[in-house]
């Protein structure tokens, strides 16, 4: 039986609500159920100890009761357009640790989720001919990673 | 929910597998779980222990394990004349007492080696992989010793296997 995570992921779409584990017990799969309907997501939430959310139209993240007016979006969309919508970004980044005379874990494995959102931006490059300068794709990305005790790294 | 999660060996010239390692004690004979105490399990001073072929398993609820795998040795010291080699491979070979030919396992993070996942440890190529139960490709590792390592067991080795899941 797999163990329940500390966070659980909730995503706010235009016209419907869809949590990782439902009323029903069914489980949801953000790679198949959330990241390919980015274009309908208004925000993703992971709940847990703590709430964390970021706002798939503007790039903010809020945490707690905290709004934290990221607004990077728009100031990137002022400069360079953003292609299409914000992407969310969730993960859970595990470390395990194998002690090899018992086979035993070390301690408990070491979970850091990871919540943010990340767009296409087309960025200007000096060409190599270095007269003119020609556009170019990048990713972009903004992610918080969240730790056991609550402590929160921008990355 | 969270992929469950274990650390698997094969071994021998039919490749059996063995589940749920309860070690990964190196030593002078192709087996999991190996006592260390067996006499005839010893590694000789300035020879090789048998090569392992260690592997992350994964089942239970997940969408995807993977990308960003890494593996190194975080916790441990190793005696003088004693090395622990490492690498990633997708090919088993029956484990021997012939050197491995690879490096050193790397003892941060930063130099970590890379891990990728698939649907068996020989399919293992990709980064990240939504099969399940989905499987690392073989951590293969090996001490070599010199003239000169002191007799006596090597001691405690942590191992830390990171991966992103979701």
């Amino acid at each position: 039986m797999s163990d329940m995570p500390a966070y659980k992921w909730v995503a706010i779409f235009r016209d419907r609500r869809l949590s990782q584990f439902d009323e029903k017990g069914k489980v949801h799969y953000f790679n198949e159920e959330v990241l390919p309907y980015a274009d309908q997501l208004l925000s993703f939430w992971l709940v847990g100890p703590r709430t964390i959310g970021v706002c798939l139209k503007t790039g903010d993240f809020q945490i707690d009761d905290l709004s934290l007016p990221f607004r990077l979006a728009q100031h990137v969309d002022v400069e360079y357009p953003i292609e299409g919508p914000l992407r969310p970004i969730f993960f859970r980044r595990t470390t395990r640790q194998l002690d090899s005379v018992t086979g035993r874990e070390v301690a408990k494995p070491y979970y850091v989720y990871a919540i943010g959102w990340q767009a296409t931006v087309q960025i200007p490059i000096l060409a190599a001919d270095k007269k003119r300068y020609e556009p170019k794709e990048v990713n972009v990305k903004h992610i918080l990673y969240v730790h056991p005790d609550g402590t929160l790294v921008f990355g | 929910m969270v992929a469950n999660f274990e650390w698997d060996e094969d071994n021998g010239a039919g490749q059996t597998r063995t589940h749920n390692l309860s070690n990964c004690n190196w030593g002078n004979v192709d087996q999991a779980n190996l006592d260390p105490t067996v006499e005839a399990n010893k590694i000789l001073i300035g020879e090789n222990s048998y090569s392992k072929y260690i592997f992350g398993h994964f089942s239970g609820t997940y969408g995807q394990i993977g990308p960003n795998g890494k593996l190194w040795k975080s916790g441990g010291s190793l005696p003088g004349n004693v090395t622990l080699k490492a690498a990633m491979t997708n090919t088993y070979a029956t484990p021997s007492k012939t050197g491995t030919g690879d490096g050193d396992i790397p003892t941060s993070e930063g130099a970590a080696l890379a891990v990728n996942f698939g649907s068996s440890p020989e399919t293992a190529t990709s980064s990240s992989t939504t099969a399940n139960p989905a499987y690392s490709a073989f951590w293969r590792s090996q001490i070599q010793t010199v003239a000169g390592a002191a007799p006596g067991s090597i001691g405690s080795q942590t191992i830390s296997l990171k991966y992103d899941e979701s």
